[in-house]
């Protein structure tokens, strides 16, 4: 497979969050807002990319009967760097981030990706892998978080948008979308969406 | 390939050892930064609860100097008197949360107030309490009344992002400004959280606001955790309260 084709495969015909159904346990629960959607993504990228490169570089020293304890020790220790780097030089975000980081140690497209792509792949198309399956992720969560500030809260990263004219007439916020069950509406029409258009099936 | 077990538990040995280094190194190296973030962090929000904050964009230093220049910080127990701290402890070294394990008695509770020139502006003092998921850190300034809301703050929470998250924000905070926490008959009531905006010919609207919606547990929290913190510096209050009104009726008879 060529890296090209590594780096955007996993962002639309094979995308972890709508394609394999991974990582749905943070989409829902960290898109209330586009912020935290945001920063989540960026976050789990980092990780997954780095994930990637490590795993890579020492998959032919790893004994297969402990390859999952070894991987999650890397993730671990990944996602509480780049925790301890954010409390130190973005004390802000890390505050946002804060009960998040637990959510990437236990992400399945972390793993997912060090067992089905790093273990058997050189560095540099594990990286590329990582990044384009942190970018697929967040693309989704990107979505589902800006629709769910704009139609539960009426604003958008904090600022309205929705036009005050628009509440005098009667119209308001949808309950629905700040919870979590409109979270997974929504991500079930863009699995719907998604599908429809790339003709993708679940194999029988 | 096969591996042996030896080979295997060399392995992980080496990577382990690998990890734990990596991250002991990282936190010892960053943990000063990351004290003085959390150090900036509280004073920068007493200042915020005092309204010394106003832009919301300030240096660390600018921080560090305005507090120092604006804020004095004692401790009161129970009685509301006021206790001198042994050398080589100073109030941002009481911790509210171990004090409450303490016996009553020995409670030490911090307070921080503002000084414009000789008078006191402000008073502020810390919040903390559970609310739905998490334990809630914050701050309350009251005006020199000891009755009027000046401000809160809260700084550290880990309430449901976008809903109970929520009292992070300034609309949910601004809401308390000019709230009262004793009624007419001096009892400490504190403050109520409505699900609703409070009816506006509500008798106790001057201790009512209205709850975020979908965090309903949170606001309870806050109401409670507010309540309880007053509670113990209601001797205290009670105490300048008296003497603010003596010193009207001294200033009337002149």
């Amino acid at each position: 497979m060529s890296n090209k084709k590594t780096f955007f495969e996993p962002i639309i015909h094979n995308n972890p969050i709508t394609i394999q159904i991974l990582g749905i346990c943070s989409a829902l629960a960290v898109t209330t807002q586009l912020k935290p959607s945001l920063v989540m993504g960026i976050a789990v990228t980092v990780i997954i990319a780095l994930s990637n490169l490590v795993i890579s570089l020492i998959r032919s020293f790893i004994p297969k009967k402990i390859r999952i304890i070894v991987e999650m020790t890397i993730i671990a220790t990944m996602v509480i760097l780049v925790d301890l780097i954010l409390r130190a030089y973005l004390f802000d975000v890390s505050k946002q981030l804060s009960v998040f980081v637990g959510l990437i140690i236990t992400n399945c497209i972390v793993l997912g990706r060090l067992e089905g792509f790093a273990l058997i792949n050189k560095p540099i198309p594990s990286i590329l892998d990582g990044f384009g399956n942190g970018i697929g992720y967040s693309l989704i969560l990107v979505a589902v978080g800006a629709t769910r500030e704009i139609f539960g809260a009426g604003t958008l990263l904090g600022y309205s948008v929705i036009p005050q004219s628009l509440y005098n007439v009667g119209y308001v916020n949808n309950g629905l979308m700040v919870l979590a069950p409109g979270a997974f509406f929504l991500l079930g029409l863009i699995v719907w969406l998604q599908r429809s258009i790339t003709g993708h099936y679940e194999e029988e | 390939m096969r591996h042996n077990n030896l080979y295997t538990f060399i392995f992980i040995t080496i990577v382990t050892i690998i990890c734990a280094g990596l991250l002991s190194s990282a936190a010892y190296l960053l943990k000063e930064k990351q004290q003085t973030n959390v150090e900036v962090d509280m004073k920068k929000n007493i200042l915020k609860a005092v309204k010394l904050l106003e832009n919301g964009k300030m240096s660390q230093q600018e921080i560090l100097d305005s507090y120092n220049n604006n804020i004095e910080s004692y401790v009161v127990n129970n009685l509301g008197i006021i206790i001198e701290l042994p050398e080589g402890i100073s109030v941002a070294d009481i911790d509210p949360e171990k004090e409450d394990t303490k016996p009553e008695k020995e409670r030490l509770y911090p307070i921080y107030v503002k000084r414009t020139g000789a008078e006191i502006s402000a008073y502020c003092v810390p919040i903390i309490g559970k609310g739905l998921w998490s334990t809630m850190y914050g701050y309350l300034a009251l005006e020199p009344d000891l009755n009027t809301i000046l401000g809160i703050t809260f700084y550290k929470q880990g309430e449901t992002p976008g809903l109970g998250s929520e009292v992070e924000s300034e609309g949910f905070q601004n809401k308390f400004i000019g709230k009262e926490i004793w009624d007419k008959d001096n009892n400490l009531v504190s403050i109520n959280i409505l699900k609703l905006e409070p009816a506006s010919d509500s008798p106790s609207i001057k201790h009512e606001i209205a709850g975020i919606s979908g965090a309903t547990k949170t606001g309870e929290g806050v109401m409670n955790l507010l309540l309880k913190d007053l509670l113990k510096y209601e001797n205290y209050f009670r105490k300048i309260r008296m003497r603010n009104v003596q010193e009207e009726v001294v200033t009337d008879v002149e």
